[in-house]
Parts: C-alpha cells; sequence; structure tokens
C-alpha cells in the first residue's frame, strides 16, 4: 500500500514509499494490475522476492497511472535490457525503484531522467573497504570519520553511487569506484547527474539521481 | 571489567557436598562420581544451595531409580518466572535483565524491574484473554525481548509454551504445533511467510484466541484476534503467580524424529530449571557479573536454555537479526560487553574460512568463555579460537532437546583440552556403551545416561500410553536413557560427541527429521520413494550437507524440473535448511530384512565408508548403486565446472553464506534468491579471497548464478600456466603439487587446517605432452618448477606432494637444487619409492598388488573402481589391456611414476608415513633415505587413502586434522 509521499527533494519528481510487508490480499490485487512478462519475472524470485516485485511494480504502475490518467494495468511501462523500468518517449516520463527489506521506494518524474535507490544501512565492518567500489578518495573520507558513522556514510555512498548508474540504465556494472559520490549527506553533482538524499524511515538510506533529459549524459 | 569470584561457585557447591557427606570430594572426577553414586543427597544438596523459591517438601527427592519413569521432588511446588524474576541479594531491580538486540535500529534494555513488571503486565492481559493454568500457547516470534516476556508470563499463569521462528514454513509449523492443540496463538507476522498466519489458524482449529505482536491490520475471521499492546492497555490487575508441582508443563518442545512426526515433548518447570541453573551456575560459573548472548533462535532448545539465565541474575542478550557476515556476531558481542558467548562450530568456521580475527577486529576484552553447541566442534577450531579470539576457554557444550540440557559440557575445575567436552553433567550417569551396553572408555560408542535425571520430559504428546516415548530412548538399551548420538568418553571424564547415531540429519547445526522431508515430497507425483542421508561435505571441511536419494516412478526422469521442483517445495513448505545440496535418482533404498528403512547403511554408503550393517540388509547391492549414483552426480558437477567438481561446492557454499539461505541450486539467479547488489560485492570478495579468482562485477552479472560464477572463476584462476591460491597469507609460499589425476581438490581439507600464516599454491603442471603422450617425472617437473617461477622467482622454496604429487616435489626440488636454488623443505605425504629407484631386496619387499593403489586418489577413484572390477577378483591388470581412458591414464601416470630415479636432495625432507602403509613401505624406505640424507619419518594416522579398499586415508575428514597439525609443526 503506498505510503504517504515524503517531500520531494525536486518538484518534478514524486517519490513514494511502499510498505513491502503488506497482506496476502494486497499482494493478490497488486498481481492483476502486472503484465505476463512481470508476473513472470516475480515468479522467478523466492517467495519473498517475488511479493516484493509484485509490489514495488503494482506500485510503480498505480503511481504512473495517476500521472497518466490511466488504469494501472494500462500503463505502457517496459523493461530495458538490464531491467530499467522504460516508457514511452511521448509520456515525457521516466520511472526508477528500489527496495530494500520491507520499504520500497518509487520514483516518477517529468521531464527528467532519474535513478533511485534505498539500502538498509548495513553494519561497518573494514571488509568494506575490500569490496572495490569505494573510490581511494572515499575510502580516506570514511577513515576521518568517527566509527559509529561509517556504516551510514557507506550505505550512503552505496546508494548515490548506484543511483546514478541505475538512472544512466547501466547498472552497477556502469562502474562503482569510477562513479564518484563522496560519502556526505549534502547534494552533489556528478557528472551532470543531481544526487540527493530522500527522507527514508531510520535504518534506511535512500538517494536520488536526476539529470536533464534533453542532454543525457552517459 | 568483570571480576571473576574468588572461588567458582562450583569450589562453593563442592564444599558444601562435602561438609554434608563428610566427604573429600576435590580429586579430579570425585564431585561427579559422588553426584552419580548419591543422587538423592546430590539434587537434595542442589536445590537448596540454589536457593531457588519453591514450597511444599523435598523430602522425597525421586520416585525410583528407573530411568524411564522416576518423578523428582513430587512435593515441591514452584513457578519458573517466578524463580527467574524473583529479587536476587545483591542484584538491584535497575541492573540489566534482557537487552535486545536489532540489525538496523538501536538496542533496548529491559531492567530486572522493568521485565519483572512486563511480565506481570501481558500475564494481566492474557489471564484477561481467558488463558488459564494448563492452557497451551503456541508463540511463533523472533528472538526479541518481547517473546521473552510472552513465554514468562504464560510460564506464570502456569500455560506452558511452545516457540517457534517465524522464518519457518506453514506446513513445518503446522507438523509441529497441530500436535500441541494450542489454546492461544501468539504471533509475530512481521517476519512470517506469506500466509503462513493464516494457515497456523486455520490448522490449529483448538485455539480459542489470538493475540498478535505486530502492527499489521488484525486478520477478520471467527477467532477473535487482539494486538497483545491493546490487552495490556485493557488489563485488569495482575493474577498471582501460583506455585506448582514440579512436574508442572513448562515447555513443549519438538525433537525431529526419524519417522513420523516430530516428537513434541512436554519439559516440566523444575525439572528444567533446575537443570539449568545447574548448568549455568556449576558448570558455566554464570554470575549477575555476566553478559550472556547465546546465539538461536526461538525454534531451538539454546533458547529455552539461555532464558533461565535470568534464574542467575545474569544479563541475557537477544538477536533478531541476519548474521551477514563473519563479523555480526563479534561486532554484537564487543558492542554489548557480553562475557559468554554461545555460538556453534558453523559460525566459528565461517570466520576462520573468511580469515575473519575477532580479537584483531573488535574489542573482546570482557569475553571470558566461547561455548559452541549443534555439531561436532574440530580441533583446529580450538586452535582458531585460542589464536583469534583469546586466552578463553572453548567449551563444547552437547546435549539434547529431549532432555532441554546438555550431558557433556564446561566446567570451571579443569583445563579445555582440544577437540572435547571438559566434563558430564553433574548428576548424570553419562556413559559410551558398546551394541551390548557395556560401557567403553576411551571409544565411540553410544551415549546412554544410565540414571533418572530431572529434566527428562515429562512425556510425550500424543502418546497416551508412553509407547512413542519409550520407543524413543528405551528401546535400544533396556533400563538407560539412549539419546541417539555417538560419543567417547575419556578415563578423565571429558568427552567427544561424534554426531548423530540414527538417521536424523544435523546440517550446520540444524536438527531435520528426515521425516519432515519426507511429508513435504509425498505429493510429488514423479517419486516412489525418497530418503535422506547426511554426506560430509567435500567442499566444506568439518561440515555436512544433504544428500536426498529417489527412486522415481516408472517412465520419470530426474530432470533439471524435477530437482527444481523438490528443491522449491522444500524451501516452501519446510525450510531452507530442508532444501538438500544433492539429489540424485537410485533404483533402491537399502532396507533390512524385516522391511525396516536403513538411513545409516544409505549414509555409509553416500560418505563412501564402510557400510557397518551391510549383513541386516535385504539388497546390499542396492549400496554399490547408491554410491555410484552419488559418485556420478558428483562428477556431473565436474563435467559441469570444468575445473573440477569442488568448485561449483565451493562457490555454492559462498553463495549460500552471503545469502544466508541453504537453498541454492546451480542454476538459481542472484537477484531471484533475494540477493542485492551490495551483497554480489561482498560475493564477490570472498571469491577472491577464498578461491584466489577475481571475477569483475560484469562477468558476474552476464550469468549470476553458482554455475555461471563457476566457470567465471575457473577461467579467472586456474589457467593455463596459472598457479591456483588456495590460501592466502604472507610471505613465502607453500607450494603442494597435483596427484596423479592432475587434481588438487584432495589437499582441500589439509589446506584449510594448515597452522601457518604463510600463501599456499598448488601447482597443476600438465602431466602429458603436447601429443598427448605421458611425460617423464623429470618433465612434469620442469614444467612445474618454471611456472612456479613465475610467482615465485627465486627460493627459499617449500615443496611439498602425495604420492604422485611427492614424486613431482622431489624431482622439482632436484631440479631446483640443480640450479642453485635452494629448497628449504620437502614434505613427502605417503610416496611410496617408485620401482626404479629400489634395490633387488626393496623390491623383493614391495608388492605389485599393493603399488597398483598407490597413486590413486580424489573423487575419480571411485569410478575408476568400479570399471575396474567387474567382479570381485583383483586382477592385475597390464595398462594395455585397459580400454578406459580415465583409468588408462592414470594407469600411464603410474608407469610414469615406477620408471622415476629421484636424484639425490640437499633440501631437508620430512616423509609423512601413514599409518597403514608401514606394512607395505617396509624395507623400502631406505630407497628414500638414499634420495634424502636428511629424511625425518612422520608417522600419522590413517591409509594410503584410495578409495579403492575402503580404507581411511590419511587425508580423509577423519585422519586430516592430525596431518595438518604435523605439517604444519615441519613447515616451521
Amino acid at each position: 500500500m503506498p505510503l504517504p509521499a515524503p517531500p520531494s527533494p525536486r518538484a518534478d519528481v514524486a517519490l513514494t514509499l511502499v510498505d513491502l510487508a503488506a497482506d496476502d490480499d494486497e499482494v493478490a490485487r497488486a498481481e492483476s494490475v502486472l503484465s505476463p512478462a512481470e508476473l513472470a519475472r516475480a515468479r522467478r524470485g523466492t517467495p519473498a522476492v517475488h511479493r516484493r516485485r509484485v509490489l514495488l511494480r503494482a506500485a510503480l504502475r498505480t503511481v504512473l497511472a495517476a500521472e497518466l490518467g490511466t488504469g494501472p494495468a494500462e500503463v505502457p511501462l517496459t523493461a530495458g535490457a538490464l531491467g530499467r523500468p522504460q516508457l514511452p518517449a511521448g509520456t515525457g516520463l521516466d520511472a526508477g525503484c528500489s527496495a530494500a527489506g520491507a520499504l520500497g521506494l518509487v520514483a516518477v518524474g517529468r521531464g527528467c531522467r532519474l535513478g533511485v535507490d534505498v539500502e538498509p544501512v548495513a553494519p561497518w565492518t573494514a571488509a568494506v573497504l575490500d569490496e572495490g567500489w569505494l573510490a581511494p578518495v572515499e575510502q580516506q573520507q570514511l577513515a576521518t570519520l568517527p566509527a559509529r558513522d561509517r556504516a551510514l556514510a557507506a550505505t550512503r555512498a552505496w546508494t548515490r553511487k548506484e543511483a546514478v548508474l541505475k538512472g544512466r540504465g547501466a547498472g552497477v556494472r556502469g562502474g562503482l569506484a569510477a562513479t564518484v559520490t563522496g560519502v556526505g549527506h549534502a547534494p552533489v553533482t556528478v557528472d551532470g547527474w543531481s544526487v540527493r538524499d530522500v527522507p527514508v524511515p531510520d535504518g534506511w538510506v535512500a538517494s536520488l539521481a536526476t539529470a536533464p533529459d534533453e542532454e543525457t549524459p552517459r | 571489567m568483570t571480576l571473576a569470584p574468588a572461588r567458582t561457585q562450583l569450589a562453593l557447591f563442592r564444599a558444601r557436598c562435602e561438609e554434608v557427606t563428610g566427604l573429600a570430594l576435590d580429586a579430579p572426577g570425585a564431585l561427579h562420581a559422588f553426584s552419580v553414586a548419591q543422587p538423592e543427597l546430590f539434587w537434595r544438596t542442589l536445590l537448596d544451595w540454589t536457593q531457588l523459591p519453591w514450597s511444599g517438601s523435598a523430602d522425597v527427592v525421586r520416585t525410583s531409580g528407573d530411568v524411564e519413569t522416576a518423578r523428582f521432588f513430587p512435593d515441591v511446588r514452584l513457578n519458573y518466572a517466578e524463580a527467574l524474576l524473583r529479587p536476587l541479594p545483591g542484584v538491584p531491580d535497575d541492573a540489566r535483565a534482557v537487552t535486545a538486540v536489532h540489525a538496523g535500529r538501536p538496542a533496548e534494555t529491559l531492567t530486572r524491574g522493568r521485565l519483572r513488571a512486563e511480565v506481570a503486565g501481558t500475564a494481566a492481559a492474557l489471564a484477561g484473554a481467558g488463558l488459564v493454568a494448563g492452557d497451551r500457547v503456541v508463540l511463533v516470534a523472533p528472538h526479541t525481548a518481547g517473546t521473552i516476556v510472552v513465554a514468562l508470563a504464560a510460564a506464570a499463569l502456569g500455560a506452558p509454551v511452545s516457540t517457534a521462528a517465524p522464518d519457518m514454513g506453514a506446513a513445518a509449523l503446522l507438523g509441529r504445533f497441530e500436535q500441541v492443540e494450542p489454546a492461544f496463538l501468539v504471533l509475530d507476522r512481521a517476519a512470517m511467510g506469506t500466509g503462513t498466519a493464516e494457515a497456523l489458524v486455520a490448522g490449529l482449529p483448538t485455539a480459542r484466541r489470538l493475540v498478535v505482536l505486530d502492527d499489521l491490520p488484525l486478520p477478520g475471521g471467527p477467532l477473535p484476534a487482539d494486538r497483545l499492546a491493546d490487552l495490556v492497555a485493557g488489563a485488569g490487575p495482575a493474577p498471582e503467580w501460583e506455585r506448582r508441582p514440579f512436574d508442572h508443563p513448562l515447555f513443549v518442545m519438538f525433537s525431529s524424529g526419524t519417522t513420523g512426526p516430530p516428537k513434541a515433548m512436554v519439559h516440566g518447570a523444575g525439572g528444567t530449571l533446575l537443570e539449568h541453573v545447574k548448568e549455568h551456575r556449576l558448570h558455566g560459573d554464570l554470575t549477575p557479573a555476566d553478559t550472556l548472548y547465546f546465539h538461536t533462535t526461538t525454534a531451538w532448545m539454546m533458547w529455552n536454555w539461555q532464558l533461565s539465565a535470568l534464574a542467575v541474575g545474569a544479563h541475557v542478550v537477544t538477536y533478531d537479526g541476519p548474521v551477514s557476515g563473519p563479523g555480526t556476531l563479534w561486532e554484537l558481542v564487543a558492542a554489548h560487553g557480553v562475557t559468554v558467548f554461545g555460538t556453534s562450530p558453523a559460525y566459528l568456521q565461517l570466520c576462520q574460512d573468511a580469515g575473519y580475527r575477532p580479537a584483531a577486529e573488535v574489542d573482546l576484552s570482557r569475553v571470558r568463555a566461547v561455548l559452541s553447541t549443534g555439531a561436532v566442534l574440530h580441533d583446529w577450531q580450538f586452535d582458531w579460537v585460542a589464536e583469534h579470539v583469546g586466552p578463553v576457554p572453548l567449551q563444547s557444550i552437547s546435549g539434547g532437546t529431549d532432555v532441554i540440557g546438555c550431558f557433556v559440557l564446561g566446567t570451571p575445575d579443569a583445563p579445555v583440552r582440544r577437540g572435547r567436552s571438559q566434563a558430564r553433567s553433574l548428576g548424570l550417569d553419562v556413559a559410551a556403551v558398546d551394541e551390548d551396553g557395556a560401557e567403553v572408555v576411551g571409544a565411540v560408542g553410544e551415549l546412554v545416561c544410565r540414571n533418572p535425571f530431572p529434566s527428562r520430559p515429562v512425556g510425550f504428546l500424543r502418546d497416551p500410553d508412553g509407547a512413542r516415548f519409550h520407543a524413543s530412548y528405551f528401546a535400544a538399551h533396556p533400563g538407560v536413557w539412549t539419546h541417539g548420538d555417538l560419543v567417547d568418553v575419556d578415563a578423565d571424564g571429558s568427552a567427544r560427541v561424534h554426531g548423530r547415531s540414527d538417521g536424523v540429519l544435523n546440517v550446520d547445526g540444524v536438527r531435520i527429521g528426515p521425516s519432515e522431508i519426507y511429508t513435504v515430497l509425498r505429493g510429488v507425483p514423479e517419486i516412489a520413494d525418497v530418503m535422506a542421508v547426511e554426506q560430509r561435505d567435500p567442499g566444506r571441511p568439518g561440515a555436512t550437507r544433504i544428500v536426498l536419494l529417489v527412486v522415481l516412478r516408472e517412465g520419470a526422469t530426474l530432470s533439471g524440473g524435477l530437482d527444481r521442483t523438490i528443491r522449491r517445495r522444500l524451501r516452501e513448505q519446510a525450510s531452507a535448511a530442508h532444501v538438500p545440496a544433492l539429489v540424485v535418482a537410485v533404483p533402491e533404498l537399502p532396507t533390512t530384512h524385516n522391511g525396516k528403512r536403513s538411513e545409516r547403511a544409505a549414509r555409509d554408503a553416500v560418505n563412501g565408508d564402510p557400510v557397518a550393517n551391510a549383513g541386516a540388509l535385504r539388497s546390499p547391492g542396492c549400496l554399490e548403486a547408491v554410491r555410484a549414483a552419488v559418485a556420478a552426480a558428483t562428477a556431473g558437477g565436474a563435467a559441469a565446472a570444468p575445473d573440477g567438481d569442488p568448485l561449483l561446492q565451493a562457490v555454492t557454499a559462498l553463495w549460500t553464506e552471503v545469502l544466508g539461505t541453504g537453498a541454492v541450486g546451480p542454476d538459481d539467479d542472484f537477484a531471484d534468491l533475494g540477493g542485492t547488489s551490495r551483497q554480489v560485492l561482498s560475493l564477490l570478495r570472498r571469491v577472491r579471497l577464498d578461491l584466489g579468482a577475481d571475477v569483475p562485477l560484469e562477468v558476474f552479472a552476464d550469468r549470476p548464478t553458482p554455475r555461471g560464477l563457476a566457470r567465471a572463476v575457473a577461467a579467472g584462476s586456474a589457467g593455463d600456466g596459472g598457479v591456483p591460491v588456495l590460501r592466502g597469507g604472507a610471505g613465502r609460499p607453500v607450494v603442494l603439487v597435483a596427484d596423479a589425476w592432475g587434481q588438487l581438490n584432495l589437499y582441500a581439507g589439509l589446506v584449510r587446517r594448515l597452522a601457518t600464516g604463510r600463501p599456499v599454491l598448488g601447482l597443476q603442471p600438465a602431466l602429458t605432452g603436447p601429443d598427448g603422450t605421458h611425460s617423464t617425472i623429470e618433465e612434469v617437473a620442469q614444467r612445474a618448477v618454471s611456472r612456479l617461477r613465475a610467482v615465485q622467482p627465486e627460493g627459499p622454496y617449500s615443496l611439498a606432494g602425495y604420492s604422485f604429487g611427492g614424486l613431482v616435489a622431489t624431482a622439482m626440488t632436484a631440479a631446483l637444487e640443480a640450479e642453485g636454488e635452494t629448497v628449504a623443505w620437502l614434505g613427502l605425504l605417503d610416496v611410496r619409492p617408485p620401482r626404479a629407484s629400489l634395490g633387488r631386496r626393496e623390491l623383493t619387499a614391495q608388492r605389485w598388488w599393493a603399488r597398483l593403489r598407490t597413486l590413486r586418489s580424489g573423487g575419480p577413484a571411485a569410478a575408476v573402481r568400479r570399471r575396474l572390477r567387474p567382479s570381485a577378483a583383483v586382477p592385475e591388470r597390464s595398462p594395455a589391456a585397459v580400454a578406459d581412458p580415465e583409468l588408462a591414464f592414470f594407469t600411464r601416470s603410474e608407469a610414469v611414476g615406477e620408471a622415476f630415479r629421484p636424484a639425490q636432495v640437499a633440501a631437508p625432507v620430512t616423509f609423512f608415513l601413514a599409518e597403514g602403509s608401514r606394512p607395505t613401505v617396509r624395507g623400502t624406505l631406505s630407497a628414500w633415505r638414499r634420495v634424502a640424507r636428511r629424511l625425518a619419518v612422520v608417522v600419522v594416522p590413517g591409509h594410503h587413502g584410495d578409495l579403492d579398499d575402503d580404507r581411511v586415508g590419511l587425508l580423509s575428514e577423519q585422519h586430516v586434522g592430525t596431518l595438518a597439525a604435523r605439517f604444519s609443526v615441519a613447515l616451521r
């Protein structure tokens, strides 16, 4: 069930939090608006993944339907090669979604390209530095932070990178370490993408990346 | 900092017993001897000494000496919740009682006073909702403070509680709880799977009331449903916590049966309390100064066990989050000042395998003991804890749900012997017995308890005449409790449990009744019969996995689709832990002459062990088919992953660790299993550390399945000319040379156990030349040397090899020395001297048939064996007579080995002689002494290790620990 939207960081992007702990009836209702391809993809997952995919996709369709003045099942939503949501150019809309645990996040923008990512704040361990996705400068920034702040900062760096890469349509293959977003919480611009925090409940971090539609950086 | 009391509680209790008996009880074992020789005096003294609150009379300690029927303290009345929550002398009400730790949100702490008040409020709420003494409560909730409050509130009212974890499937939950016939359902639906709560409500029609702990919408339907918070808010005055008989039901627990549904056993309040307080205070020396964290779920008896630590006044920590890596629990321990940390061999092994060093990563200065249970704790894990956790006792404790406590455990008055539990539980006459029931000391036998003990179950549910109870524990050896574990007890009272003696599966500490698997698979139309057995996991030393043997109906085949159906059903209807690692079709399952299925025979066959009870089987021939099918299935994995079968297993093991699920098929998609992008990075890091292969994210993303990853690893690490890193480290590498099959996997167990910080490399030189013919040992060695020099340009070198690999290592040593290099050490693992190097007398001392096997090792040998022995006879075959390409390859390797005349080497050589090879090498070691002037012979347990003769090799799971220890010493 979509929750009330948090204050949107940009006027032209609508952000919706999705409660992924909905009951079975909700899941069944959500399934009824999905395309056969979306249903098939959802069913490939474990029960928890299935549930998440169904609820998230249905929420995305619901938001888009309101924007387009049509029914959720009728929204002309398709998936790109790497799973990125795609809409016909004529709609002027772009969409993104992300989920972490019981929290889903759906973003719909008009006249821009966008990417979103939400993650639970993962416990900090030194192993994170060894995973190869943080740029050296980001590793240094993390090292200067008090230990208690690193979990949040590292997770935020992740969501920022992933938001940009998802916006580009490349996903995490697009070069995580090369996308240097820093570990701070102030809005930044990375390769033409504006990146900022999305307010989410404690325990999660979310980021939104947007770029003007006419000159989408690739 | 916790200050230990000057004297342990055990010492104080011993002094009390000495006072009471007038005996000196300070000799090792004297207190245990007294406790079983004078049980009435022991248990009465214990009850008084603990100062637990009770009323009535303790004059009658036990009603008889019969284990099956004796009752303890029939005239004592007590209340479990009162005993846990009463004000304790010296423990203020604002002392911490429970700290609930969560993933991703702050922990909350309840003081003793607060916990008591919450339990009182909840008891009032439940009583107000109609819960009365004797009503059973099913409580499905995570390991949190709230769950403890509900359980204690029910206990306060005299309502027995049966707990389970919310992530269990509906079928598994119903299989347990329908026997309970609960009056109340208390559920935390937040973590439950879709439809599980509804299935429980529908399947448990005796329930009068549903109470939910979560904030999800209340369900409709006829069953009255309330939020606990609402009930508490509207509750009346707290009812009195009445003291009830010693045997009044407290918990209903489940133990997996090999046949039928799980056994629903009822544990009494008094027995549970007295046993737990005894274990905590006397064996664990737990005090109010301690903080205990035992990693468990509410579905395991360790939850009940740790709960009782409140009776001691200790501070208990709970955790309901995932174990996302080796650091998770150590970080929790450090953050919350845990002094006694309980975990499992599986977690300790995970940490060790990941190269995680707890003491270096987090502050463990408050930890004074580490406890481990759930599976066999291996020798090397004691070393690892000593090195990487600190100089604290590692106490391997073992008992069972059936006794809601331990048979063997720690003690503060004896040192820890590596690999062993320190002591038998006081008051319990625990022994190992042979098949005739005679006690064996210093040898493995069936674990029995020969005297009555208070924590014996009061009885089973749905077992009105006690027949099932009797059959479960008293059928094998009349008059004693037979637990179903194998144990050895030494003369010093220390013990080691060796796993289950029956068909119950124990995988990573989770006990699984095969019948739970059979129930789920009953509805699969293609399956006629099925048997689940436990196999030593070739990819993870010390761990085991489930192999599912399936008899298919006529016309059915074990396709990928059927395999997936089986796995999916088990995952959904039981749990991830029920999903087998391997599904194998077999023509027939082993049964005894009277038609009883023999899981034990199947398990032996699946492990390649000698089948102990083959004579008792109706058709022993089916075992060979089982063995062959398992070998073929394992080899099938090898065909898919070109660089060797263990790779896919190793990759799958990492995958399951990262995802925290056991249900991973070779073609499962990472995202479909719920894996996130961040977890991909953790996975690839583990692949880099453990498997030495750098798999780029892009390559992984193209085929995000275990099979795809295994291929990427194969391509990334052991390409032509590569030198696989078998284990990371610093300093000069230790180099292991592949065997006659060109395989390195046989060294896996050794590599993991080596106590060295140096890296371990594997050399797999081609055994054949460009024209496909076999090269000489010298040529193979030359190739190996040039590969080695690419990664280690100059010496000193440390080389070792088993059998054929040892011959190559010897030739490499000679070649390196000829080039002016130093070889610091050469290790020969049971390498028999080649015929060409033997003098005439030595030749006579050798027997050709024995040496036919000398080069064989690793998995393919089983397949060769089948081809080699169409009949029982062992013919002496010339290589030319053999058409099979695998065997031909092997025999040519052998011929090459036999023709080798090793040159003299200057390096110090350690020859690890397998005990079983002694007769074969007698009179031929002189040949090695000619090669190596500085030869040290170290005898290690085991045989040469070919699977051919069913004898256990020096590199086998059973013996490799000793070999690794001696190998490590020789390396220094």
